[in-house]
C-alpha cells in the first residue's frame, strides 16, 4: 500500500507539457528567431527561397536554441536552486527529471542539425551544431564557471543566429554575415553586464564569477563603456558592406549612440544605485530589435 | 500499479510526443517534395 501511494506522489508530479516548453527558454528563443529571421530576410536572393524552407529554417534554429538552453538547465540546475531569478525553473523545483531534461536537449538538437541539414544546406548546419557545442561545452561547462570573461568568449555562441539564418539562403559565410554576427558579440558583454551589476548578489550566491562580483563595480562599467563604443563603429558596418542603404546607416548610429550614453550614465552612476544600470539593460534588448528591425525595413 | 493509470498520467505528454513525431515526418515529407519540384 505504501509503495502504491509512493508511486502516486511522484507520478501525480509527473512534468506537463508546459514544463518541458519552459525547458526550452522561450524568450531567448524569441531574440534568436528574430535575428536569425534578419539574418535571412537581409541575405542576397532570399526572394528565392521557397517560404516553407525559410519557415523549416527557422524552426530549426529555434529549437536548437531551445536545446540548448534545456541543456544548459541541466548542468546548471545546482547554480539555477540558488538564484532568485532561477529557482522558479523546472528543474531546481524537481519538476523535470535531470536525465530527462538531458536527453530532450540532445535529442532535439540533433534533429533540428540534421533538419537544417536536410532542408536548406550543410554550411547552415554545420554553424547550427557549432552555436550549440559552443553554448552547451565552451560557455556552460567550461567558461561560465572559471572566468569573468565567460560571458565575451560565451556571448558568441548567441551571436550566429544571423549568420546561420544568412548562410540558410546563401549556403555560405561572407564578410557581411560576420559583421551581423559582430553586432551582437560586441552589445552581449554590456547587455548581461548591466543585469549582473543589479543581479550581484544573485550570482555571488551562486559562486558565478561574473565581472561585478570578481572586479568590482568601476571597472565593470568601465568594460561596458568600452564596449559600447565599440559597437558603434561595428553596427554601422552594414551599410559600408553593402548589405543595406542611408536609412540603415542613420537608424544605427542613433540607436548606437544612445547605447553608448546609457553606458556613459550607467559610469558615472554612483556604486549601489543601479537605476541607470536597469535603464540600460532594458534598452539593450530594445536596441538589438530595433537594429535588426532597421536592418530588416531598410531592405524592403 | 497497473500501467493504464501510468498511461492516464502521462497521456498529455505523450500525445504531445508523438505529435512532435508526426509533424517532424510530415515537415522532412514536405522539404523534401519542395526540394524535388526546385530539381534538387
Amino acid at each position: 500500500m505504501s509503495d502504491v501511494s509512493a508511486t502516486t506522489i511522484s507520478t501525480t508530479q509527473e512534468a506537463r507539457v508546459s514544463d518541458y516548453f519552459a525547458l526550452l527558454k522561450p524568450k531567448v528563443m524569441s531574440l534568436v528567431v528574430f535575428s536569425g529571421f534578419a539574418g535571412l530576410w537581409v541575405a542576397p536572393q532570399a526572394g528565392d527561397l521557397h517560404p516553407v524552407l525559410a519557415i523549416t529554417a527557422m524552426i530549426c534554429l529555434a529549437v536548437n536554441a531551445g536545446a540548448a538552453g534545456a541543456i544548459n538547465m541541466w548542468f546548471d540546475r545546482d547554480i539555477d536552486a540558488v538564484m532568485k531569478r532561477t529557482k522558479n525553473r523546472p528543474l531546481p523545483k524537481g519538476i523535470v527529471d535531470p536525465d530527462e531534461a538531458l536527453s530532450f536537449g540532445i535529442v532535439l538538437s540533433v534533429l533540428s542539425v540534421m533538419t537544417m541539414g536536410v532542408a536548406l544546406n550543410w554550411t547552415a548546419a554545420a554553424l547550427l551544431a557549432f552555436a550549440n557545442v559552443f553554448y552547451v561545452v565552451v560557455y556552460t561547462i567550461w567558461l561560465k564557471r572559471l572566468t569573468p570573461q565567460n560571458i565575451v568568449i560565451g556571448g558568441a555562441a548567441g551571436a550566429f543566429p544571423p549568420m546561420i539564418g544568412w548562410a540558410a539562403v546563401t549556403g555560405d559565410i561572407t564578410a557581411a554575415s560576420i559583421a551581423l554576427f559582430a553586432i551582437i558579440f560586441f552589445w552581449t558583454p554590456p547587455h548581461f553586464w548591466a543585469l549582473a551589476l543589479f543581479a550581484n548578489e544573485d550570482y555571488k550566491r551562486a559562486k558565478v564569477p561574473m565581472l561585478p562580483v570578481t572586479h568590482g563595480e568601476k571597472h565593470t562599467k568601465l568594460q561596458m563603456l568600452v564596449y559600447s563604443i565599440l559597437m558603434v563603429p561595428v553596427s554601422v558596418s552594414p551599410y559600408f558592406l553593402g548589405v543595406s542603404g542611408i536609412g540603415y546607416l542613420a537608424s544605427a548610429a542613433l540607436l548606437s549612440l544612445f547605447f553608448v550614453y546609457t553606458a556613459v550614465r550607467v559610469f558615472l552612476e554612483a556604486e549601489g544605485n543601479y537605476k541607470s544600470a536597469k535603464l540600460m539593460f532594458g534598452y539593450s534588448v530594445f536596441y538589438l530589435f530595433a537594429i535588426f528591425l532597421a536592418l530588416m525595413i531598410d531592405k524592403v | 500499479m497497473p500501467i493504464e493509470v501510468l498511461h492516464k498520467l502521462k497521456k498529455k505528454k505523450n500525445l504531445a510526443v508523438l505529435a512532435l513525431i508526426f509533424g517532424w515526418v510530415a515537415l522532412i515529407w514536405i522539404v523534401t517534395i519542395i526540394k524535388i519540384k526546385n530539381g534538387g
